[in-house]
C-alpha cells in the first residue's frame, strides 16, 4: 500500500515535471512573438499615415477614379501618391504605382477581376477586398483610415464593414465611409419591396461600428434617379446607417455631370470629397482634429 | 476542529442531493474531459488569437481547407459537449437518485431528459415554428444548477410513485415489457409537473437573467478600472463557477476597450508600461496575475494536488486536466476534482483571486513591477500571461511565478482535508453496493 502510494506520487511528479520544461519551452518562442509583435504595434500605432481605400463600383476598372484623382490633385501642393490593387478570382492580387514615402495620406484603389453586378457577387467582393486589405495591413502600418466607395463599391464597403471589420477593428480605425450613388436597395425604387441584400445589411447593421461618419451622396438628372440608380435605393442607405453611426449624411447633387458613371469626376462631388472625407485641408472639417493636432506636437 | 469538519462534510455527504451531485459530476467527467481538450486545441493552435497559432505561424504554412475543417470539427466537438451538457447531467442526476431508493434509474434518467427538454421547449414559438426551438441556455455548462435540480426532482418522482425492483438483471422481453409500464405513472407525473413548473417559474427567463448577471459580473470583474469592482466581480464569478452557473466560453477572455486601448495605445506610443492611465485596470489585473487555470486558479489547486495528495483517484483526475487546466480550459478540472459544490473548495477559490489581485495591485502601486497593459494571446499558460501582458518583464515574470508558489502552498491544508475526508469516506458503511452485499 505504501509503496503503492509512493508510485502514484512519483508518477505524477514526473508529469509535473515535464509540464514545467515544457511551459519552458513555450515561454521562449513567445518571448521573441510579443517582442515582434508588440514592436510593429507600435509602429502602427505612432504612423501618420491615413489612406483613403476607394472601391469602384461594378463593370469598372482599377482605372476608374484617374480622373477624379487628378481633380482632387490639382487643387493641392501635397500630391497624393497612388496605390492601385486588382484582386483576381485565383486570389492573386497586381499592385500598380507606390505609396510615396512622405504621404500621409494616399489614396488606394482596389478593383477586382469579377467586378460583376449582384448580392452573390458583391459578397465574394467584399471577401476580395478582405484578402486585399489583409495585404495592406501587412505591409503598410496605418491605424485609420478612408473609405470610399462608388455605386456597388459603397455595398461592397458595407458588407465588408459588417463581416469583416471586426477582426481590424481593434488596431485600425475606420474614420468615414463615403458612398457615391450606392444603390442600397439594387434598382428598387421603394423600400416596400426590399431586396434581400438590403435586408441582410440592415439586418447586421449593429456590426457597423458606431464611431463612423457616413456620408451618402445621390445624383440626380431628374427628380427620382440619376439614370441608372433610383433616388429611393441610395436613400435606403437611412435605413442601415441612421441611429446607428455617429453621423449619417445625405447629400443630392443635381446639374451637370449629375448622372451615374459621371458622379466621381462631379465637380461638386469632389469638393465635398475634400471637404468631408479628407484631411488636413479646410479648417472646419472634424476629421482633422487628430491629424492637426498631431502636427501641432511636432512643431 | 478538523475532526469536525470532516464529520461535518460526512453527513452532508450523507443528505442525497449532495451524493447525487458527486456522482453526477464523477460520472461525466470524461465528458468533461473530453469538452476541454478540444476547447484547448481550439483556442491554443487553431483561432486566430491563439497562442500556437500565432507562434508557430500554423496560418503561413497550414492549407486553408485543412485549417477550416479542423477548426470545425474542435468547435463541433467542445460545443456539443458543452452546450449540451445539461443534458447528460439531469440524465445521470435522475439516474442517480432513483438508484439511491432502488428504482428503475435508465427510465428515471430517461424522464430527465424529455423533462428538461419540455423546460427549455421555447412555447412562445410553438404555434408556428416547424422546428423545434430550444433556450438552449438552459442545456449548456451554465444552468448545470437547474439540470442538476431537475434530475433530483425526477429521481424523488420516481421514488414516490415507482416501484421497488431489482432491475439490473432483467434479460426477458416480458419484464423489460412490465418495467416499462411501471414507469408510466411517474412519467406522466414528471411531466405534467415539468409543464406546470415552466409555467410558473419561466425557466428561459431565470436563465436569461442568471446569464444576464452572470455576464454582467464578467463585465465589470474583467472589463473595469475600478479595483474594488473587480474584486467583487471576481468573487462573485467564482461563486458562480462553484454553483455550476458558470459559462465555460468566458475565462482567458481577449481583453478590448475603453480603458484596456487607452492603456496600450500609452505604453506602444512610449516604449513603456510605467505611467499608464489605468495602472489598475481591473481586467489587467485579474488576467495577469489571477487566472492561472481560469477562474479561481483551479491550476494552482492541481499542483497542490499533485505535490501532496495520497488519494489514486485525486492523482489521476489532475494528470488528466493538467493539460487543458494549463491552457485556461479548467472546465474538466471543475467537474472531475470535482470543485462544483464542493464546500470544501469554496472559500480558497473565492479568496485566493482576490489576494492576488490586491498584491499585485499593492506591488504594481509600490514600483515592484510595471502594469501589464500588453495583448495576450487566447490559450497563453496562465503563469506566462502576466509576462506576455508585460511585453517579456523578466521582474514581472518571477514576481508572479512566486505568486503561484504562495497559491499552491495555500491550496496545500484544503487538499489535505480532503483527502482525509476521502479516507472517512471509503470506510463509511454507505458506499458499500447495495447489491454486491447480497
Amino acid at each position: 500500500m505504501q509503496k503503492n502510494e509512493e508510485n502514484l506520487r512519483r508518477k505524477s511528479r514526473q508529469i509535473l515535471f515535464l509540464i514545467i520544461i515544457v511551459l519552458i519551452l513555450i515561454a521562449v518562442p513567445t518571448y521573441f512573438w510579443i517582442r515582434n509583435s508588440n514592436k510593429y504595434r507600435a509602429i502602427q500605432e505612432k504612423s501618420r499615415m491615413s489612406p483613403v481605400i476607394m472601391v469602384p463600383g461594378s463593370s469598372a476598372t482599377k482605372e476608374r477614379f484617374n480622373e477624379l484623382i487628378s481633380l482632387l490633385n490639382k487643387d493641392t501642393d501635397k500630391k497624393h501618391s497612388v496605390l492601385k490593387m486588382e484582386v483576381y478570382n485565383s486570389g492573386k492580387i497586381s499592385y500598380n504605382g507606390t505609396i510615396a514615402r512622405n504621404d500621409n495620406e494616399p489614396f488606394i484603389i482596389i478593383s477586382f477581376e469579377n467586378n460583376k453586378d449582384g448580392f452573390s457577387n458583391i459578397k465574394k467582393q467584399a471577401s476580395m477586398l478582405n484578402d486585399a486589405f489583409g495585404k495592406l495591413t501587412d505591409q503598410y502600418y496605418f491605424n485609420n483610415f478612408k473609405a470610399f466607395g462608388h455605386s456597388n463599391g459603397g455595398l461592397i464597403w458595407t458588407y465588408w464593414l459588417e463581416h469583416y471589420y471586426a477582426n481590424y477593428s481593434d488596431s485600425i480605425k475606420i474614420k468615414s465611409l463615403m458612398t457615391l450613388g450606392t444603390p442600397y436597395n439594387f434598382a428598387e425604387t421603394s423600400i416596400k419591396n426590399p431586396t434581400q441584400m438590403f435586408t441582410e445589411l440592415s439586418k447586421n447593421r449593429d456590426k457597423i461600428p458606431k464611431s463612423l461618419n457616413v456620408f451618402s451622396i445621390a445624383g440626380t438628372e431628374n427628380y427620382d434617379s440619376d439614370g441608372l440608380v433610383p433616388e429611393e435605393s441610395v436613400q435606403a442607405g437611412k435605413y442601415i446607417f441612421q441611429k446607428r453611426v455617429n453621423h449619417y449624411t445625405t447629400m443630392t447633387v443635381t446639374g451637370d455631370e449629375a448622372q451615374h458613371s459621371s458622379l466621381p469626376q462631379n465637380k461638386q462631388i469632389v469638393k465635398m470629397i475634400e471637404e468631408y472625407l479628407l484631411d488636413n485641408r479646410v479648417p472646419g472639417n472634424p476629421n482633422n482634429k487628430r491629424a492637426s493636432n498631431l502636427d501641432n506636437n511636432n512643431n | 476542529m478538523l475532526r469536525r469538519l470532516i464529520r461535518g462534510m460526512i453527513k452532508l455527504n450523507k443528505c442525497s442531493f449532495f451524493r447525487v451531485v458527486r456522482q453526477t459530476l464523477s460520472m461525466l467527467f470524461p465528458f468533461a474531459l473530453l469538452g476541454s481538450f478540444s476547447q484547448m486545441i481550439y483556442r491554443a493552435f487553431l483561432s486566430q488569437n491563439g497562442l500556437f497559432y500565432n507562434i508557430a505561424y500554423l496560418g503561413d504554412w497550414v492549407p486553408d481547407w485543412l485549417m477550416r475543417d479542423l477548426q470545425a470539427a474542435f468547435i463541433g466537438v467542445s460545443r456539443i459537449t458543452f452546450n449540451l451538457f445539461g443534458i447528460l447531467v439531469v440524465y445521470a442526476a435522475a439516474k442517480y437518485t432513483a438508484r439511491i431508493y432502488h428504482r428503475d434509474s435508465q427510465l428515471a434518467g430517461a424522464t430527465g431528459i424529455i423533462v428538461l427538454l419540455l423546460i427549455a421547449f421555447r412555447y412562445d414559438h410553438a404555434a408556428f415554428d416547424h422546428a423545434i426551438g430550444f433556450n438552449w441556455r438552459l442545456l449548456s455548462t451554465q444552468s448545470m444548477l437547474i439540470a442538476l435540480i431537475v434530475g433530483y426532482a425526477i429521481g424523488q418522482v420516481y421514488r414516490w410513485l415507482g416501484v421497488e425492483r431489482n432491475f439490473q438483471k432483467t434479460r426477458q422481453i416480458i419484464s423489460v415489457r412490465d418495467r416499462s409500464f411501471y414507469a408510466m405513472k411517474p412519467l406522466v407525473t414528471s411531466i405534467i409537473l415539468a409543464i406546470i413548473f415552466t409555467y410558473i417559474l419561466n425557466f428561459g427567463l431565470l436563465s436569461k437573467v442568471l446569464r444576464g448577471v452572470y455576464s454582467q459580473m464578467v463585465t465589470v470583474g474583467q472589463n473595469n478600472q475600478g479595483i474594488w469592482l473587480t474584486i467583487a466581480g471576481t468573487a462573485l464569478i467564482t461563486l458562480f463557477d462553484w454553483l455550476g452557473l458558470g459559462s465555460v466560453a468566458n475565462s482567458g477572455a481577449v481583453l478590448s476597450g475603453g480603458p484596456f486601448a487607452s492603456n496600450l495605445s500609452y505604453a506602444l506610443q512610449h516604449g513603456s508600461a510605467w505611467n499608464i492611465p489605468h495602472p489598475f485596470f481591473g481586467g489587467s489585473l485579474y488576467n495577469s496575475f489571477a487566472n492561472f487555470g481560469g477562474n479561481g486558479l483551479i491550476l494552482a489547486l492541481t499542483v497542490a494536488i499533485i505535490i501532496t495528495s495520497r488519494t489514486k483517484g485525486q492523482h489521476q483526475i489532475a494528470r488528466w486536466t493538467l493539460v487543458p487546466t494549463l491552457f485556461n480550459s479548467e472546465y474538466a478540472a471543475m467537474v472531475g476534482f470535482p470543485i462544483i459544490m464542493n464546500p470544501l473548495y469554496l472559500l480558497p477559490i473565492q479568496l485566493l483571486p482576490i489576494m492576488n489581485i490586491i498584491i499585485a495591485a499593492g506591488a504594481i502601486a509600490l514600483h515592484i513591477i510595471p502594469p501589464t497593459p500588453y495583448p495576450v494571446l487566447m490559450g497563453t499558460p496562465g503563469p506566462l500571461i502576466s509576462f506576455v501582458a508585460s511585453n517579456g518583464n523578466w521582474w514581472v515574470l518571477v514576481f508572479t511565478l512566486a505568486l503561484f508558489v504562495l497559491d499552491v502552498w495555500c491550496f496545500i491544508p484544503f487538499v489535505k482535508i480532503i483527502d482525509h475526508f476521502d479516507q472517512e469516506l471509503s470506510l463509511d458503511s454507505s458506499e458499500v453496493d447495495y447489491y454486491a452485499k447480497k
